[in-house]
This record gives C-alpha cells, structure tokens and sequence, in this order.
C-alpha cells in the first residue's frame, strides 16, 4: 500500500505541478471570496471528510476493544460522509456551472473540474472499498491479526483527505 | 550486394558515418561539425576496443575440452578501482571534452546573439503547411503599415550578413531546420523562439519542418535565397512596392495570402529574447 | 497456498483468470509476443513506403489499404509510424520484460511461493488486456487510429491539430488503462523482493535479473503516474475541448501551454527508457556469468551503477527538448547531468567484459544473444553521446540518428536480451528445448540484419534526413539516400522474415521438442532447483540460500564447475 501511495501522490503532484505552472503564467484566474457559495460548499467539504477520517480512525482503533460492534458503525459514519462530500461536490460544480464557469470554459475552469473530479474519482474507489469493509463487519467481528486489510484501506482514505485539504488550499484559499 | 559493399569501403575510408551532410554554408556550422568528429573518433576507438576484446574473448575463452574457467569474482579493490578509473576515463575523454566545447560553442555562437545596426531581423510564422516571412520594412519596426511580407515558403537574406528569426506557428509545433547550415530551432504555439545564423556562400537552400504536424508535415518545404546585399535589397525593394496598396495596418487583416491566413501574423520584435 | 501443493483448478481459473505467478507470466509472454508481431509488420510498411515512395504495397496492399488502391497515403503513414513506436515500446516490450520474465522468474529467482499480491496480478494482467483490446479498435475506427507519433505532442494531438477522428482520445484512454496495469505489476514486484525473500537470500545474494527488474519497477511506480496524469489531461482536451495544452492564435482561452505537456511526458520518458533496459542489463549480467562460468564480475560494483543510473534518469530529461527555447542554463545542466550517466554506464559494460574475460565461454544460444547485447549496447550507448551534447544535438535532434540511436539501444539490445531471456527459461516455462539450430539461425539471422538497418539508419540521418517523413524525395537533398534507404528496407525485411523461424522454434518446440531436464544449463540461481511443471506454490519446501547466483568454477567444489544457491558450500565439496 505504501509503494501504491507512493503512485498515488505521483499522479496528484503531477496534477498540482501542472496546475501550478498553469497558474503561474495566467493572466488571470478564479479566485473565490470568503463568502462565495464555491467557498463554503469547498469548506464544508474539507471538514467533511477530516470528519470521515475520524471516523474512520475510531473504526481501527475499535477493533480488539471493548464495543467490537463500533467498528461497523464508525465505517458507515465515515461512508456517509463520503456521499455528503460526493453530493456537496456535485453541487458545487453545478454551482459553478450556473455562473458559466464550465470544464473547457477556461484554463482555470479547466484545472479546477480536472483536478476535484480526479480526486472525486478516487473517492468514489476508496468508497467502495470501504463498503466491503463494512458489509464484511457487519457479520462477524474481526480480530486484531484480521485488521490490516481495514488499515490498509484506511491509509488510502486518509491520503484522500489530505490531498483534498492540499487542493482545497491550493484552489480555494490561495489567491 | 554491392550496395553494401561500397558503403563499406566509403565507411573505412571516410569516417564512420560514410555519406556527408549537406555542405555547411554557415558562419558556425563548423563548430557542430567539429564536435560531431571528435566524437566520431573517440566512439571508435572506444568500440573497437571494445569488438576486439569480444572477439579475442570470444576466441581465446571458447568452452573447449581441457579449459578451464578462472574462479575471479571480480570484488578485489584492484578491480574495483581499475573499472572506476576507466569509467572516468571514458568520461573525460569523450564526455567533459565534447561538453567544454558545447559550452564555448553555445557561449560564442549559438546564444551569443549579434546586435547591431546591420542585423537583418526577419520573423517567421510556420503553419500547416507552409512557412511565412516577413520582414520589418523600411521602418524599422514589425507589425507596422510598412511590413514586408515574403511570397511563402521564399525566404531571402544578404551574405555575409547576421540574421536573427523569430518564430511564432498558428497553429500547432513546427520545427525550421536548414541543414546546409546546421540549424534547427522549434516554434512553439503561446511563445515567441528566436535563432540566429549568418551565410558564408550565396546560393539557394531548401528549409524543412522537422516535427510532426501533421499530413501535410513531409512536404513543408521551404527555400533560403542568399543573395548579395546589393540584390538582397532589390528584391526587398520589389516587394515593398508590390505590397504599398495597403494604407493601414488594420488593412492587413483584410488581406489574405493564397491559403487563407490574414496577413496581419506580425508581432513587435521582442526584445528580451 | 502454505504447503506447496496444488488446490484443485478449473481450466478457467488455472489458465484464464489464474493468480499464479508463472501462468501470468505465460500469458503476458504470448500477449507480448503478438504485439511484437503486430509492431513489427507496421515496420515492414514504414520501409516500404520509403523504399517506394508512393507504390501500391505488395500482396496485402489491397487488403490493408482498400480503400486508396494499396497505396499508403499520407495520414495513413503518420498512423503507421505513430502505432508502431506506441505499441512496440508499451505493448510489446514492457509486458514482456515487466509482465512475462518479472512475473515467472522473480518469485523462482528469491525462492517465494508466488507474488505478494496474486489477485492483484491477476488484474494487472487483464487490465492489460483491456488497454490492448481498446488500442486494437482504435485500428479499425473509420477515420483510424491515432498519428501524432507515440510521443504525441499537443496541439497536434489535440482537435486544433486537425487530425480526424477519435483515435487520439483513444489512444490516451488505452494508454492511461495501460499505465495502471503496469503500476499494479510495479506494486507487486517491489513488494515481493522486499518482503518475500528467502531465508539467506540478501540483497546482495539476489541474481541481478531481479535488480534490474526490482529497480525498473521501482521507476515505473513513480512515473507512470506521471504520464497517467498527463494523458488524463490529454483526454480532456481531446473528449471535452478544454485547452491546457493549446496556445496561441488557435488557443480560444488564454493560458494554455504545450511544453506543459511536453515536459510531464519527459520527465516519464526518459526513465521510462531505463525501465525498459534495466531489465535486459540484469539478465544479459546473470547470462554472460553462467554462459562463461564464472561470477558476474564485480556483482556489488554493478548492482551499485544500475542503483545509480536509477536515480540519475530522474533528473536528465530536458535533453529530449534542447530545440524548444529553453534557458541555456537549464540546457547546461541537463547536458551535465546526462553525460555524468556515463559513468556508472562505462563501469558495468566493462564488468560485462570482466565477466568474459577468463571465463569458459559455452557459445549456445542464450549466450549469443547476452553476448550480442554487449555489442549493440556498446554502439546504441555511445550514440548517446551524439545527442546528450546540446551543440550536435541542434543538428541531430529529429533526425534518422536519433531513431537508429534508440532502435540501437532498444530494437537491438532490448530485443536481443529478451530473445536470450527467452531461449534460457524456455525450458523451465515449457519443459521443452527449444531446438539449437533454428535458434543460431534465428540469432544469426537477426544480428546481421539488425545491424545493418540500424547504422545505417543514423547515416541517413547524419546525412540529414530528418524524421516521420511520408516522402523524403521531395527534397533534393534527401533524394541521394534513396539507394540507401532502399538498402535498409530489404534489409529490414530480412529482419522480419528471420523472426519467422522463431515463430516456427516456438511452435515446433512446444509440439515435439526435446525434453527439458531439470538444469540444462547448470545455472545456480533458484529456479533451476524445480521440475517442471512446476506446482502451483513453487517450492515442496521453502529453499533456504547458502550462497551467490554465481557460484561457477569455485575451486572449492569438486566433481563440477557449479553449486547452486540453495546448496553449502562445504557440502559440495
């Protein structure tokens, strides 16, 4: 998983170099206000998914432990984020949409779409793994030897949500 | 067969790459030369050094009844030495000799821009599939009323006289390469590239495109006329003429060459490059 | 599977969707192997059209190019050449050196009982399919596959550069799906050499077949990703008309920038060509030492230099854009960095050479073919040379040089390398021989060839002939290497027809070969300690390493001139 990661952050700094030099030449580009509705659909969602991560740290740290049931039930927390991040990404892009902001309509509309919707993707993936995860839970508790699939998955969770936290700096604070 | 044979003969007798480039017309052409024949010797020696060791190895060390083969693995630090010192042999025979004259080459020539008053600057927009020319005019400055554009794909200059290009393509990346003088420069879209050449001879050369642009890419070809300064400035002369109808130069967006393309291409010289 | 025997398989999970490491590998050999035919018959043409610039193309002329009489036509030959290079270097080399030799001989070679990740393998393999299925259909779209050559620069690969169809988009998707099969591989084998070593197998007990793959995936699970990423920017640009890519007067928004492009495939393109011979250096290392009896010379130094040639092709990639403007600092460095890979370069060829040097050299068939790799390395690196400098690059860029220069270092050494590989293993896959004869013939018959097209091809292109030309007659000072040109083609056509007797090796072998036994070479490494078939699980017993890869005529073992890893020394003796 670490070599896999290591694949992983290749693809998004690959991603981020070229939106930096992009950025770098423009003449111009978006930049959202504190109160744009982007900004806080942008906001909310960072703390949606530091909050799935959370979750998702109960649900290993719940294993071998007291209350084994916890662990299916925080891997369904972290799930439900996951579809409140996916539901409110959507909106955003139908936001931006609405103020004519669309995938070719520019190099800075262009970069901003690709680089959500390669995140969203991998959120998408992450997501269904997390489901097996959590119908695997459902039935039988597992065990402390049991639980590297769980952290394994987890990592590339957690590595999603950061490089959301990355790009969420990069595209919607930095002007 | 026989072909082959000559090829042979020509190779042994003339270096190892045994047909000639087009002759070299300009000022520091010869310097691309020079760098390709050194390393022209020093790879030879080096692989038939190589060949023959093979070839004795290969004789000499043959699995036979009787030989047998010597238990060295190779790890003693005399070994170890011997194959890094040879390494940094190779490395500045070849390697830093051939990297000392590129620098001083690129230093003197290649990115020692000329500027004076006798620079002939001429800007040139490749498309698919035809070079266009112009020329700045009698005042001076591009993107003026008074520009001087070429009949495409003609491109003239005086000899024995610096000339700077920049280069700007509409549309996708071309590459311009006039082997008779050993250049090459690529013309990307979005920026402006800039080279500089100077004739010895006068004469008529062809110009090529050397990336791919598409179908039309192989026949991209172009003409470099290098004329006496004298006829250099008739032919300029001419055209001036020829083009004067147009008053303005929000006119030459009007005015279209024979494929279409509007003839205001033009761009104020940039200066930084 | 914790004991080594087999569970029970249906045809269609021990042949088809197998997780076993050696079946994976025989069907990357085969999956590879078409490719290279395909590739290679798209040679063929690219030679005719310059050997007769404009004819109808012989006997399957007609079938291949109805509709314009037989003839190739212009943007039918920039298709040619564009699929050639894309499908020979991802379709034909790479599944055969990181799919079929990486996967059956890397878990043999350190004695584990199969990859760390066999599902994940398993994926791997038909996400390769896939990418090769889609790549196969882009040939038969209506206005046909992609042609902005394999490297595919922008805007010319985008709608902007005209050329019809969706065969660039394809391209892009097929290519993307291709990179992630490959970084499935790559996870899977760096895992495995690091965890999954036998007990006394260090790293410095390892074949250097395995470094050179270890390290060549190492690079393809951080670069890949890079190429991934940009060809999913492609994509866009070719399915959505967005302009990351696109500047200038065609450029309807501003900001794009083509050299974006051309620097993120670069600094993927350039390990990718270590990727693709790192491989081929382990093997033809190991080769040359049992074929000559002797330790690979200097194991540690040259297992040091592939280390060190690992690193540095990250950092040289601005050679292949000497021509684009850029800053003459940044043209300095790269031309520094990338002449400083001579080094470690010289120092393994001439271990190479140590290898042979007091050795007993057994001239079969792997061996020819380590021993040509020596040889067209030698020539394909020192070519090099020519290009890395910034000066005589200005002439060579683009030309016919810098084409045999890479066919040098990648159709000759590459290939050669893999034929050794494949003549070695063949009996530890197969249980057969395959037979000697036609393989001299087959080496011979590739060799001469080989070489006469190659060099001859950097004439041409010393002489001036630059590259991806449809017709280079038009100019008049091309139109004196007609002869030439003509020469290389038949010459080329020779170099097909010869690969026609290992199809015929293979076939026959397989049918009515001679029967492999257990060690036909006398080879130390591991893999030679099983019978075939080997089961499922590889090992009755984990082996247990006691010694080298190549422990050849050790003076301290009696009655031969071997003793395997998995044997002490003392007991031999």
């Amino acid at each position: 998983m670490m070599i896999a990661l290591a694949s992983w952050s290749m693809l998004f700094a690959t991603a981020l170099f070229g939106y930096t030099v992009l950025r770098v030449q423009a003449t111009h580009w978006y930049s959202f206000g504190a109160g744009d509705r982007p900004f806080i659909q942008a906001t909310a969602n960072t703390l949606i998914l530091l909050l799935s991560s959370v979750f998702y740290k109960m649900a290993v740290r719940a294993v071998g432990g007291s209350r084994p049931e916890d662990v299916n039930r925080y891997l369904w927390g972290t799930l439900a984020c996951g579809a409140v991040f996916g539901a409110m990404q959507f909106w955003l892009w139908q936001t931006l949409a609405g103020e004519g902001i669309r995938l070719a309509t520019s190099i800075s509309a262009s970069s901003i779409f690709a680089m959500t919707g390669l995140h969203a993707v991998h959120v998408l993936g992450a997501m269904a793994a997390v489901f097996w995860l959590a119908l695997r839970t459902r039935r039988r508790i597992i065990t402390t030897e049991e639980k590297t699939p769980l952290v394994l998955v987890g990592w590339f969770w957690h590595f999603l949500t950061i490089i959301w936290c990355v790009f969420y700096t990069v595209i919607f604070v930095i002007h | 067969m026989g072909t082959l044979f000559q090829s042979l003969i020509h190779s042994a007798l003339s270096g190892i790459w045994f047909i000639k480039p087009p002759q070299d017309v300009s000022l520091d052409g010869y310097r691309i030369d020079k760098v390709i024949h050194y390393t022209d010797t020093v790879v030879a020696i080096y692989m038939a050094v190589v060949v023959l060791s093979l070839v004795y190895f290969i004789v000499r060390y043959r699995a036979r009844p009787g030989h047998k083969a010597v238990y060295e693995r190779g790890d003693k630090k005399i070994y170890i030495v011997a194959t890094v010192v040879l390494g940094f042999t190779v490395f500045f025979s070849i390697d830093a000799v051939i990297e000392a004259m590129a620098f001083k080459d690129l230093k003197e020539a290649f990115w020692n821009f000329p500027k004076g008053a006798n620079v002939v600057r001429v800007e040139v927009m490749p498309q698919q599939f035809a070079w266009n020319i112009r020329y700045a005019g009698p005042d001076g400055y591009f993107a003026t009323d008074d520009d001087i554009i070429a009949p495409q794909n003609q491109m003239h200059i005086p000899v024995d006289t610096p000339v700077v290009v920049q280069m700007a393509p509409m549309d996708v990346i071309h590459t311009f390469y006039i082997p008779h003088f050993r250049i090459k420069q690529d013309a990307t879209p979005g920026m402006i590239t800039s080279f500089w050449f100077q004739a010895k001879e006068s004469g008529k050369f062809e110009i090529a495109c050397a990336e791919l642009c598409g179908n039309g890419h192989y026949r991209m070809r172009g003409f470099l006329t290098v004329d006496s300064p004298e006829d250099f400035r008739a032919w300029l002369e001419e055209l001036r003429q020829e083009q004067e109808e147009t008053d303005d130069w929000s006119d030459w967006g009007e005015e279209e060459d024979d494929s279409g393309v509007p003839q205001d291409w033009g761009w104020p010289w940039n200066k930084k490059i | 599977m914790s004991d080594g025997t087999a569970h029970k398989q249906s045809f269609i999970t021990k042949y088809i969707f197998s997780t076993d490491h050696k079946m994976i590998g025989i069907q990357f050999l085969w999956f590879g192997t078409f490719w290279l035919l395909w590739g290679g018959l798209q040679a063929m043409l690219i030679r005719w059209q310059l050997a007769y610039s404009g004819q109808p193309v012989p006997i399957i002329g007609k079938l291949l190019f109805g509709a314009s009489d037989g003839i190739i036509t212009p943007d039918i030959y920039n298709q040619i050449f564009t699929m050639h290079g894309t499908i020979m270097i991802f379709w034909a080399v790479t599944p055969l050196l990181s799919g079929a030799f990486a996967n059956f001989v890397i878990p043999l070679q350190i004695g584990a009982r199969d990859m760390a990740f066999p599902v994940l393998n398993m994926f791997s393999f038909w996400t390769f399919f896939l990418s090769g299925v889609i790549l196969l259909a882009s040939h038969f779209l209506p206005a046909g596959p992609a042609a902005a050559g394999w490297t595919s620069y922008p805007p010319l690969s985008t709608p902007v550069g005209g050329i019809a169809g969706h065969g660039q988009a394809l391209w892009a998707l097929s290519l993307t799906l291709m990179g992630i099969a490959v970084i499935m591989g790559a996870i899977n084998y760096v895992t495995t050499v690091i965890r999954m070593r036998a007990p006394g197998m260090g790293y410095f007990q390892m074949p250097l077949t395995v470094w050179g793959i270890w390290l060549a995936a190492i690079l393809n699970a951080v670069f890949v990703p890079i190429i991934a990423a940009g060809l999913i920017f492609l994509l866009l640009e070719n399915v959505f008309g967005t302009q990351f890519f696109i500047a200038g007067s065609k450029a309807t928004v501003e900001g794009g920038d083509p050299l974006l492009y051309q620097h993120v495939f670069w600094i993927f393109g350039h390990p990718e060509v270590y990727i693709l011979i790192l491989p081929i250096w382990g093997i033809v290392s190991d080769l040359l030492s049992v074929f000559s009896r002797k330790p690979a010379f200097g194991y540690r130094v040259t297992a040091t230099c592939m280390c060190i040639i690992t690193c540095l092709s990250a950092i040289v990639w601005g050679h292949h854009m000497y021509t684009t403007g850029m800053s003459p600092l940044l043209g300095k460095a790269f031309m520094f960095l990338t002449l400083l890979i001579s080094i470690p370069s010289s120092v393994f060829f001439l271990n190479w050479l140590g290898t042979l040097w007091k050795g007993s050299l057994q001239l079969r068939a792997p061996m020819l073919f380590a021993l040509s790799v020596v040889f067209v390395f030698g020539i394909g690196g020192l070519t090099g040379l020519y290009l890395a400098t910034v000066t005589s690059d200005i002439y060579l860029h683009d030309s016919m040089f810098v084409v045999g220069h890479f066919h040098y270092t990648l159709a000759a050494s590459v290939l050669m390398g893999s034929y050794a590989a494949l003549y070695f293993w063949f009996p530890k896959m197969f249980g057969k021989m395959l037979n000697p004869l036609l393989g001299k013939i087959h080496f011979w018959g590739t060799f001469i060839p080989l070489n006469i097209v190659f060099y001859n091809m950097m004439v041409t292109g010393y002489a001036g002939q630059h590259r991806r030309l449809y017709d280079p007659y038009i100019y008049e000072f091309l139109q004196n290497l007609k002869p030439l040109n003509t020469q290389i083609s038949w010459w080329a056509w020779l170099l097909g027809a010869a690969q026609v007797v290992l199809v015929v090796n293979l076939i026959w072998s397989l049918m009515k070969g001679k029967k492999a036994e257990r060690n036909p070479w006398n080879a130390a490494t591991i893999e030679w300690t099983v019978d075939y078939p080997i089961p499922h699980g590889n090992f009755a017993q984990m082996p247990t390493v006691y010694t080298g890869p190549h422990e050849y005529s050790n003076p301290a073992i009696q009655g031969r001139d071997w003793i395997s890893q998995t044997e002490k020394l003392t007991a031999a003796s």
